[in-house]
This record gives C-alpha cells, structure tokens and sequence, in this order.
C-alpha cells in the first residue's frame, strides 16, 4: 500500500467553492446597490466604491480668488479680518465681494460627485446590504454549530427559543409601552431590549444545559421555551391596540431595511468575534460528529464545549433577531447546502463556507425581496423560504447516494 | 511483560442512583485479552464506560497505570486508552479514511492538522484491520461489518495503551470475527497492550481471551482464567442455563432435546452427532449409548440433555449395559446410525442385537448386506440422509 493510495483526502474543489463564494459576494454586492427604485448603474457604483475619497482643501490667497474653480466644491470657509472664519454654501459664493480687501483667504474643500447617489448609496443601500450579509453568515453559521451539537439535521437557530424570547421582549418594548423604561423610544431601544430577551433565554438554556444529560432532552427544553415566549407574545398582541400591533407584525416578520450604520457597526462586531470562536472550535466540532462519547474519550471537554457551542450560536442569533426580526430558513437551509456543495462534514472547511454562502444567499434574497414586486417589498422570509426550497430539494435528490 | 495497567477497588457502577454492580476488585495486565462476560444488563457496557471515564463510578476507584481515574488531565487519557463502543455514528460524506484519522485527534495540534506521520498511522491502521479497500468509501455506505473494522481502526489510530471495546464483534461474519480476535490478540501481544472486550461469543472469550471476568446479580461472580472455567461449570452458572446447555469441548451450546424412551440412538464414534441435532431441532426427546465421555458425541448430547449412558473412556461398566438393554426394551424406534463395527465398539453391537432379537423398530445407515452380515435379517428400513429420519417424526 503506498503512501500516494491515501494522500490528502482533500476536496480539491474547496478552494474553488471558497473563491467562488467570494466572487457571489462581490456581485452581489454590486448588483445589492445598484438595484431599487432609483437605478444606479452599476459602473457608478464600483466609482463610488472604489473612488479614493480624496477630498482636496486648498487655500486661495487674495490674487486668486477670481479663479476659484466651483467645480465639486463641497465647503467654502471665507476667512475674514473681522468677521472670522465663516462658511459659505458653495451656491451662495457668488453672492460674496470677492474684492473686499478684508478677506485674508478662502479655503475650499472639494469632494466627489453626485450627492444624491452618495446619500442612497451610503445611507440606504450599503448599510442594508451589510446587514444582510452579515446577519445571513451569522444565521448560517449558528444553523451549522446547532445541528452538529444535537445531530440532528432538522435544527435551525430558533430551536432554542432565542427569537421567540428576543420578540417577546421586543413585544413588551412596542406593545406594552416598556419604552419608557429602561431603554428608550428608538430603534436602538428596542435592539437592546430584544437582545436581553434573547439572552435572556440562552442564559436559561445554559443553565438546563449543565443538569440536563442528553442533548435530545435540551433540544426540547429550548423548543419549549420557545412555545412558552411566544404565548407571552400573543398574549401581548391581544390587548395592543391596532397600529402598534401592526407595527410588531411588521418588525417580527423579519427585514434588513432601515439599517443605521451604527447598527451595522454593532452587527459587524458582535458577529465578526463569534465567526472567529466557531472557525477555533473546528477541531471539537469535528470530534462531536462522532457522538459525545467518542468525543469524550478523544479528549474533548464536553462541560466546556457545550457551553461555547450554546454561547456562540445564540450570541449569533440573537443579534441578527434583535435587530432585524426572525429570517427564516437561512439557519436551516445554508448549512445544508453548503454541506452538499462542498462534499464534506468537516467544520473547519464548513464554517467559512457558510459564512460565504449564507451571506451571498441572504443579501441575494434580500435584493429580491425589495425589487421584485417594487415599491411594495416582500417579507425576506418568504423570498429565502420560495427561493430556497427548491434548491435544498433538488440538492438531496442530487446526493441520495451519500446520506 | 505483564504489568497491571488497570486496578480497580471496591468499585460500584451505575446510573444516578441504580447501582448495576458493586463492590468490585480486580486487575487487569497489559498484554493480555480480557473478558467481560455476563447476561445482558449485567453491566458489562456499564463497566467499560466506567473505566473508559465516560460514566462516572458510584463509588470505588479505578486505577490506571498506577493513577486514579480522576486525576487524569482529558488529554493525557486519551492518549491512554481508546474505546469501540456499540452506538451507531452516523455522519454524511465522511470517508473511512477520515474517521479513521479522527483517531490522531488527542496527537494533533491546533486546529486537527495532520502531518504525514499522522496519516501513516491512519493508513496502518486501516491495513491491520483489513479495511484498507475501504479506505475512500463515504461510511456510511459501508455495511455493519466494514462499519465496525474502520471503527476499531479508528481506535487503533489513537495509539492507545488501554483498548476497550463494547461487543466488537457482534455485527461480523465469522470469517471477520477471527480476523478481529487475531488482530486484538496481536495488539496485545506484540504492542503490549491491554485488550478489555466484552463479547457475547462465548467460545471465542474462552478459546482467545487470557482473563475472563463474570459479572452477575450485581457482583462479580468469576474473575480468572478460562481454562479453569469448566470445572465449575462457570458459564452454565452465568446463564442459568440448565440442563449444562454449554460445552467447553463443543465452546458451544444445543438446543434442548430432553429425555425420551421412545427412540433410542445407538451410536459412538462421532457418528451420533448429526443425528442427535435433527432430534433436537425437531424437539423430539431420545436416548443414546454406549458412549465413551471423551468421544465427541458425548458432549454434544449431554447439552441437549438427552438420556446418556455413558462409559469412562474405554472403560467398561456393566451396569451401563444392563440399563442400556432395558432402555432398548422401553423403546419404540432403535436407529442404527452405522458406527464402525470392531473390538472396541462391541457394547454397540449386541445392543443392535439385542434389538433385532426383540423385533424392535430398526431404522439403519448401513447398506443392508453390511447389517445382514452383522446382526443377521431383520425388518429393517435402511436410510441414506440423516434428514430422512423426519419422516418418522410425523
């Protein structure tokens, strides 16, 4: 038996796929922004993106202010003997005596193009398209950690009952008036509150997870769980007076706009820390596979473990849910997915993978979701589930040989 | 080299507060087989877990290499000992290859890289438990056999000096399970390991293990050699199972035939044996004689627990014959199963004699010119096929 019968048993694809990945992104990316009510052609999008934001101050001195270009003129600051250092709208320049001796200079920044596109392309289309892809890898990759730990391919980021307990409170924040309190009337507020929510319930699945022996058994409990907060919700709903109801249905059936960037800071923090745990934990997720006892006996501590793996999926959950309400089917469907595309089970190679895909498949249906029936947007949920389901379908029939 | 590798004082195992076994001592050598041998949930799992680490014991210590169990750090145990256990893996796209190199994970850094040395070891494994054909086949594609040999290759890939293994041959065909006890009798042999197995074959515990230990009704009932395991009718004990339905000399049990007077099998030499297996598959009772205890027959008989009249080897009582000859006399059928006729089988002969002068039922193997010349013309019927006997069964 020579040594070359068992070399690396290495998919050669892998690398292709990861590239492949980055590509989708990239597109997607570009196609995220450039599509909507107000059609920015792509090439004015990758100028944007990549234009160096060189923006260029220059002082006049008193011979030159005749020729002062207006061109891309952003900030106009005359500086004057007396008056100071005052700023003029570029538009309003041609109202001032560029002859008064008194003017000792004039600064003027210039900048980009078109404000118009900038605003859109900065304040709406980019952070809404960051959103989705961040919280897409999150969901994938929470999805992945839960169906290795509980073996079970059926488990999707909610089976915990993190959303039903993030809505809950999000419900007492907008129906039951918790505004007032500690967290105050903005979209900020109600962040927090449903992340408490959904912390809430990690902290009391952690605690049953340290009791509680069999995985299928807390698999129940956070089902449970879950059941229990949403009845608080609908109970919420019940006494809530129409507007705000409508309101809640809206946020809790999930969406990406209306992302600030200061959110989406927030999102990329939280979620990029916990990528790297899961990506270190690969080696213990793999050893799982196998089954706790194996795992047990090739050194894994199982205590440790099932509290990283319980942590890191909910920390993962919870910040997308609390911001953007529940997505469905990206946690479910990605890990999936990319386990049929990829050929393999193992978690080093599955994490960034999911991390790719689940970020292209949920800013892909996201574009979708707010182009296809424009200006009405569709719930992300339904695009990913309508979107998804075939492609899940038509994978497993693909793969019937190996499961 | 026979050191001890496993002490285990005044243990008690079992489940949160159901204690399956107690109070238990033993050692247990490297470079030996040993057996956990009982009925089913005697605890022999339970033992093996426990000692593995995986299930914490109620009370007692284990003791491995002279440490207790619980002073281990995980990672030193685990590049003690390794186990094969019972419960199905159930894993998609993984290849043999790659459970089997799961194994190198306590001897592997960071992220589970492994180096060229890892996958010799991986690949070796493989090869040792005949599964090397198998090596890039997805897993669980593999039937239970090949499932059972890339798992215990994968256990062998931990390198470990403890081996424990929870019925690692039960899935098997008996060309693999020689296999298996081959190569566990080489692990332990020349790599100086302790092999700690328990098997429900009882003839391979006892003709390949070098330590067998018994465990019933919550203590340990037998802990020793094999060897010494017939004189107290150990296994039949273990298994209540009566009559001594086990026989060391077949390693194997019968099914029961009871004791009749209505037929009566004269045979020695061997002869008896496919005979008295189709009465006892069909449930029907007998009696046979004159045996001598050492032939073959014999065993095979007394664990149907069917009427013997036996002798001591070569040895002649004639007390056996007067009981043989009244028992010819109960009886309605006498078969003849044509053992060979010479100084030392004459007990036989008259018996058939006897028969042919009582007008008995006589049902023969031998070609009719041979039992004419012998015992004279009778109302025979002559039979070629062992199996043709159950025509009289109906």
């Amino acid at each position: 038996m020579s040594k070359q019968r068992v070399q690396k048993n290495v998919n050669k694809k892998v690398p292709v796929l990861y590239l492949l990945g980055i590509l989708l992104l990239f597109a997607v990316s570009i196609v995220g922004i450039s599509v909507g009510s107000v059609r920015i052609p792509p090439k004015e999008v990758v100028k944007q993106l990549f234009a160096s934001e060189k923006e260029q101050t220059v002082r006049y001195e008193r011979d030159a202010y005749e020729e002062i270009p207006m061109e891309n003129a952003q900030n106009i600051i005359v500086v004057h003997d007396e008056y100071g250092s005052m700023e003029v709208e570029p538009g309003l320049f041609s109202n001032i005596d560029l002859k008064d001796k008194a003017i000792s200079s004039v600064i003027v920044t210039y900048g980009q193009d078109d404000g118009l596109y900038r605003d859109i392309i900065k304040d709406i289309r980019m952070p809404r398209l960051a959103a989705s892809l961040l919280g897409g890898a999150a969901l994938a990759v929470a999805g992945l950690l839960l169906q290795i730990f509980f073996r079970n391919p059926i488990v999707d980021p909610y089976v915990l009952g993190i959303s039903n307990g993030s809505t809950f409170v999000a419900a007492l924040f907008m129906l039951a008036g918790l505004q007032s309190g500690l967290f105050g009337s903005t979209p900020i507020g109600r962040f927090f509150a449903a992340f408490t929510g959904a912390l809430a319930v990690m902290a009391i699945v952690l605690l049953f997870a340290m009791r509680v022996k069999n995985a299928s058994t807390l698999l129940i409990i956070g089902i449970m769980i879950g059941y229990f907060c949403s009845a608080g919700t609908g109970f919420l709903m019940t006494f809530a007076d129409k507007e705000a109801v409508k309101g809640f249905v809206i946020y809790s059936m999930g969406s990406f706009s209306g992302f600030m960037w200061n959110e989406v800071v927030m999102l990329a923090f939280i979620s990029l820390i916990f990528f790297l745990a899961s990506i270190l934990i690969g080696k213990q997720l793999n050893a799982f596979l196998l089954g706790e006892d194996y795992a047990k006996s090739m050194g894994v501590n199982l205590r440790l473990f099932r509290i990283i793996i319980i942590l890191v999926s909910s920390v993962l959950t919870a910040v997308v849910t609390a911001f953007a309400g529940p997505i469905a089917f990206i946690g479910l469907a990605v890990p999936h997915i990319v386990r049929m595309l990829f050929k393999t089970s193992d978690s080093r190679v599955l994490i960034p993978g999911c991390i790719l895909y689940g970020a292209f498949m949920t800013a892909f249906c996201d574009i979708l979701a707010r182009t296809v029936f424009s200006p009405r947007e569709l719930a992300l949920s339904t695009v990913t589930s309508v979107f998804g389901v075939p492609i899940v379908i038509h994978m497993i029939m693909k793969n019937r040989s190996s499961t | 080299m026979t050191d001890t590798t496993v002490k285990v004082k005044d243990l008690s195992i079992g489940y949160e507060k159901k204690i399956i076994c107690e109070n238990m001592s033993f050692d247990i050598k490297a470079g030996e087989l040993t057996c956990f041998m009982g009925k089913n949930g005697a605890g022999k799992s339970t033992l093996l877990k426990t000692i593995a680490g995986l299930l914490p014991s109620i009370s007692g210590d284990v003791l491995l290499l002279d440490k207790r169990l619980k002073e281990y750090k995980r990672n030193e145990l685990s590049k003690l000992l390794a186990v094969v256990l019972t419960q199905r893996i159930s894993v998609d796209f993984m290849t043999a290859m790659e459970i089997t190199c799961m194994g190198r994970y306590p001897h592997t850094g960071f992220m589970g890289r492994l180096n060229d040395k890892d996958r010799v070891i991986a690949q070796t494994s493989l090869e040792q438990t005949g599964a090397i054909e198998l090596a890039n086949r997805v897993y669980s594609t593999l039937s239970d056999g090949e499932k059972q040999k890339v798992l215990i290759a994968r256990a062998i890939a931990q390198e470990p000096k403890i081996l424990l293994l929870d019925e690692p041959t039960t899935h098997l065909d008996i060309k693999h399970k020689l296999e298996i006890m081959d190569l566990l009798n080489y692990l332990a042999r020349d790599r100086n390991m302790s092999v700690i197995l328990s098997l429900h074959e009882l003839d391979l515990a006892v003709k390949a293990c070098q330590h067998i230990i018994a465990m019933k009704d919550q203590r340990i009932m037998y802990d020793g050699a094999p060897e010494a395991m017939d004189e107290e009718d150990m296994i039949n004990r273990l298994f209540d199972m009566s009559p001594k339905r086990f026989s060391h000399v077949t390693g194997s049990v019968e099914l029961s035939a009871g004791k009749s007077h209505q037929h009566f099998i004269v045979a020695c030499c061997g002869t008896g044996v496919s005979m008295y297996r189709l009465f006892a598959k069909n449930r029907i009772g007998f009696t046979t004689g004159i045996l001598y205890e050492s032939e073959c027959d014999y065993p095979v008989a007394s664990s149907m627990g069917a009427h013997v009249l036996a002798n001591k080897p070569y040895e002649t009582n004639l007390d056996i014959q007067q009981e043989a000859i009244s028992c010819i006399d109960k009886a309605q059928t006498i078969i003849d199963t044509g053992f060979p006729i010479n100084d030392q089988t004459m007990q036989n002969k008259m018996l058939i004699v006897h028969a042919v002068e009582k007008n008995k039922t006589i049902i023969s193997f031998r070609n009719q010119e041979e039992f004419e010349k012998q015992f004279g013309k009778a109302q025979v019927t002559y039979m070629k096929d062992t199996a043709d006997v159950e025509k009289i069964f109906r």
